[in-house]
């Protein structure tokens, strides 16, 4: 469909961005732009605007696009009608020479994004599909949008931009007015509106002519290069794509101003576009302490010293060295009856002050969170299939394949395309298509779930004690503000007094949990034992409910359980117990102990291993990466 | 099946701002819909269905499938362009309509699929339209909107976003016109909806039951009568809804000489920089809604109240928020600010 969109050089503001597209534009090796920035501040219109600028294939990949129209693959008709085995390119086929839209990139699905990208890089794939082999060249220039608050794009996929664009709104009440007056009036009259600034637009679209042409010619020198250098090793990136992009984003920028050299200004302009998405700020040669964290192996591996390793990606699948157990040393000092008074003689009595605490927004969250299950067998029952394929009809169809049993989802294109070549051959039966058993294909649909977080807490005194529940219900709302993004469901579980009840049942309002959290009362003893119990009922009602859904449970708690379960006195006997039958779900658990004071008990991490769990201390929780977490565990 | 007559809308009592809003979007289809949130039982859907009977007849190229306008050449598919570039097209009359997308509806069906008849009985590969199509110049609605998967809502906003349904799937590439005003109802109780979808409202409302009891009654003795016998209690509001059909034939008539001053659009920029919006959607929307204001009350010109009216319709659901603050509108500042 022809395009008559707003155009381009009418965008108010965000010049940043404007210069980045020509950038990307004048210089396909400059590798692409991503523009971020909050809904609503005239992105989009800016990059669709720039396919007036550029008489090139100018592809946008939607986000409903399937695999068969991303790659290329046969062309059915053609095989129909002739019996040739011939190609219907692909998207990214069809863009050669030109440019790849993305809007929203950051919704697409990754393996999508990360095709785009790549094939991108390398300038072309191998296709392997419906009997087709073939090599194709293909090299386009990637233009995209996000609004990172619907969530973030991995390091390795925003490290392939060559260029990055943050943008904001207008703050100017001048500016605002103007851009309402233009969009209202290309709103009446869009035809009106092109036509008085065609002159602009064909001025930028000669302006991106001429420095394309003049682009081969543009040099640069043994000192612009080191130069690039300096730049890159002081933004401290990963690799040495930072470079090539700075240098040749530079080039662009020489070749913009109409010259045939790169000035040191070229580079100073196009490194801020190609150093801040990528900079980092520790040094690389360390990395950081997983002390904050300990992950329970077999027991043979936990001797097993391994060194820290220094990619960070490697953290979360590794198990780490032992955690120096600083809980003995720290037991030593200070007066153990001190402990005692302070922290278990003041539950019993606790029952009465219930206390309500606010939430400690200051809380950071450690590097590492939960593991997810891996190379354990799965649940009861759930068999082979993953949490993300679905097996009704429900669901983004992702792919099509032979079909196991009988299936009434049938992908009908591909079942098309199966048939296609045979047609010739094959007896007619009036109809142009003869179809055969074999040819059958089912669809493989995909349904983004989302996690679902259960939380386990311990309500009772003693987390009230020292304002703890206070970092508590930070470290909750820390996961709520992830899970909100991330359209995560959650539910609540909390124990104290005599009693555990669902606090907040499975939701997917994250708002109404939040206001579940803010209004918990702490106070009363704690039926540790209890509280798991409820939590496996809990499970068991999600397991029924749907058994593909892959609960996470975060139990919080500092282990010292004083109520057992009925016609039972052995309060931590119970609790163990419990964890043990809890442990064998296998599903992902995280622990996060809440003890502190000079004297540990350490029973929260002796929970820990029962439900071969995840361990955090509370007080241990420091500094970020919280995106990496989410990515590894919605993995 | 003959198709059941609907609850007259002008029957409906009570629930002024959700009527305004939703008679706002007839007037001005490119105003981007409204979002109603509240309770269960509030007449959300009854309102949206109802609003069917008083959508007023456009003009649209014959044989269409978008129902393309064929003033607008811009926003024309490619087949007219193919077809009446040269050549003057067939022009019919067609009521706008109300077209439902269901909770349940799958990706394929919303933006539309390979045509499989076409497929088996010619060897041929074309596309068969989705509910976007259908939904090109209508109003799109969609029932517990928050309940909508995330892939489906994707979809939606894409071509919300651009007027443009795009599809590359299942062997299929082909873009079609689909600029709809997006209805939406939801009960906030049951989930929350994506920020990103929430902003593509142009307007929002919260509806709540009736809190008179003399209305409450006559509530329910409405809907008895329409159940009883709908077809004498559609007669017996025919009048009125005749009435509201016209009203809103005059203001769509009056809406394109309708201008904003200078100081209303400084005005309307103050409130957004005053009340910290994200982006610039609340600004322009601001202005449309009020224009379309004072094209129904009558008047060329936008006035202050316009604009304050405008202001509870367009900026409830914009307030720059982080997750589970508050969402409190500052009223009091927003007066401040159109009263200098």
């Amino acid at each position: 469909m022809k395009r008559n969109g707003y155009p381009f050089a009418a965008v108010c503001g965000l010049e940043k961005a404007k210069e980045a597209v020509l950038l990307a534009l004048v210089n396909p090796h400059a590798g692409g732009v991503l523009v971020s920035g909050e809904k609503g501040t005239g992105k989009s219109t800016l990059l669709r605007g720039a396919r007036e600028l550029f008489d090139a294939p100018w592809i946008e990949v939607p986000i409903s696009v399937t695999e068969d129209r991303l790659y290329g693959s046969i062309d059915a008709e053609a095989a129909v009608k002739h019996g040739k085995r011939q190609l219907q390119p692909g998207l990214i086929d069809e863009a050669d020479n030109g440019v790849v839209y993305l809007d929203d990139a950051n919704l697409l699905r990754d393996d999508i994004l990360s095709a785009i990208l790549n094939i991108e890089e390398a300038g072309g794939y191998q296709l392997e599909r419906d009997g087709l082999s073939e090599r194709r060249d293909t090299k386009y220039t990637v233009l995209a949008v996000m609004a990172p608050e619907s969530g973030t794009l991995s390091s390795s996929a925003l490290d392939r931009f060559g260029l990055f664009v943050s943008v904001d709104s207008e703050t100017d009440e001048e500016a605002r007015m103007e851009i309402v007056r233009r969009v209202t009036e290309f709103e009446k009259n869009g035809d009106a509106f092109r036509a008085k600034w065609a002159d602009e637009t064909a001025w930028l679209a000669k302006k991106i002519a001429d420095a394309r042409a003049l682009l081969p010619d543009v040099e640069v020198s043994d000192a612009m290069i080191r130069l690039t250098s300096v730049y890159t090793l002081k933004a401290n990136v990963a690799g040495h794509r930072a470079d090539i992009y700075l240098m040749e984003a530079a080039r662009a920028e020489a070749a913009l101003a109409g010259r045939k050299y790169v000035l040191p200004k070229d580079l100073e302009k196009a490194a801020e576009f190609v150093l801040p998405h990528r900079m980092r700020e520790l040094p690389p040669e360390q990395s950081p302490e997983p002390a904050q964290q300990e992950q329970q192996e077999p027991k043979e591996q936990q001797q097993n010293q391994q060194p820290p390793e220094n990619d960070s990606e490697e953290l979360f699948s590794m198990p780490d060295a032992p955690e120096p157990d600083e809980t003995d040393t720290e037991a030593h000092e200070g007066n153990p009856e001190d402990h005692r008074e302070d922290e278990t003689m003041a539950n019993p009595n606790a029952g009465s002050d219930d206390r309500v605490d606010a939430a400690d927004m200051r809380v950071k969250l450690p590097p590492v969170w939960v593991e997810p299950v891996k190379g354990k067998q799965k649940r009861k029952g759930s068999g082979k299939r993953s949490a993300t394929r679905t097996d009704e009809r429900q669901g983004r169809y992702v792919r099509a394949e032979i079909p196991h049993t009988k299936s009434s989802d049938i992908a009908f294109d591909a079942t098309l395309r199966a048939a296609a070549p045979y047609q010739k051959w094959r007896e007619s039966n009036g109809c142009a298509l003869v179809i055969k058993e074999e040819d059958i294909r089912t669809k493989i649909r995909e349904k983004r779930t989302g996690n679902i977080f259960l939380f386990a807490v311990d309500a009772s005194g003693s987390m009230g004690a020292r304002e703890r529940m206070k970092t508590v219900k930070g470290v909750i709302l820390k996961i709520l503000l992830e899970a909100y993004q991330k359209r995560d469901r959650v539910g609540m579980i909390a124990f104290r007094k005599n009693q555990a009840e669902v606090l907040l049942p499975v939701t997917k309002s994250v708002d109404f949990a939040q206001k579940k959290l803010a209004a918990m009362p702490t106070g009363g003893k704690t039926p540790l034992a209890k509280g798991l119990s409820k939590a496996e009922d809990v499970l068991d009602m999600l397991y029924r409910q749907d058994p593909l859904q892959d609960p996470v449970l975060i139990l919080i708690t500092d282990g010292h359980a004083t109520t057992p379960l009925e016609n039972s006195s052995d309060a931590v006997g119970d609790a163990m117990t419990e964890a043990e039958r809890i442990g064998k779900r296998n599903i992902p658990i995280a622990v996060i102990d809440t003890e502190n004071g000079f004297v540990k008990l350490g029973l929260a991490k002796k929970l820990a291993r029962k439900m071969e769990a995840s361990y955090f201390k509370i007080d241990k929780l420091s500094e970020d990466s919280l995106l990496h977490i989410w990515r590894k565990m919605s993995g | 099946m003959k198709r059941q007559g609907t609850f007259p809308f002008t029957a409906i009592i009570g629930q002024e701002e959700m009527k305004k809003a939703l008679v706002l979007n007839v007037v001005n289809p490119r105003l981007g819909g409204v979002l109603i949130q509240g309770e269960k039982g509030t007449a959300k859907s009854t309102a949206v269905r109802a609003l069917a009977d008083l959508l007023p007849p456009r003009l649209c190229i014959k044989g269409c499938k978008f129902h393309d306008d064929p003033n607008d050449k811009s926003n024309w598919c490619d087949e007219c362009h193919e077809k009446y570039d040269n050549a003057a097209p067939e022009i019919e009359e067609l009521p706008m309509k109300v077209v439902e997308l269901p909770v349940s509806a799958t990706e394929d069906r919303v933006v539309g699929t390979l045509d499989i008849e076409a497929a088996i009985k010619e060897g041929k590969r074309s596309f068969e339209t989705g509910i976007l199509a259908d939904a090109n110049r209508n109003i799109l609605y969609v029932d517990e909107i928050n309940l909508l998967d995330d892939h489906v809502v994707d979809v939606l906003l894409d071509s919300a976003a651009m007027g443009i349904n795009t599809v590359e799937r299942e062997g299929i590439s082909y873009s079609h016109p689909a600029r709809f005003s997006l209805v939406g109802t939801m009960n906030p109780e049951e989930g929350d909806i994506r920020p990103q979808l929430l902003d593509r409202f142009a307007l929002s409302v919260y509806v709540a039951g009736e809190k008179d009891l003399d209305k409450r009654a006559e509530v329910i003795k409405r809907r008895l009568e329409y159940e009883d016998d709908p077809e004498a209690c559609i007669k017996k509001w025919e009048e009125e809804q005749q009435n509201e059909v016209r009203r809103i034939q005059r203001a769509m008539k009056l809406l394109p000489q309708v201008t904003a001053s200078n100081e209303i659009l400084r005005t309307a920029a103050q409130i957004s920089i005053t009340l910290g919006v994200d982006g610039h959607r609340a600004d322009i929307v601001l202005i449309k809604t009020a224009e379309t204001l004072a094209a129904v009350a009558g008047h060329t010109e936008v006035t202050k109240e316009d604009l304050r009216e405008a202001a509870h319709l367009a900026l409830p659901h914009r307030m720059r928020r982080r997750p589970f603050e508050e969402q409190k509108l500052d009223w009091e500042n927003v007066d401040k600010v159109i009263d200098g």
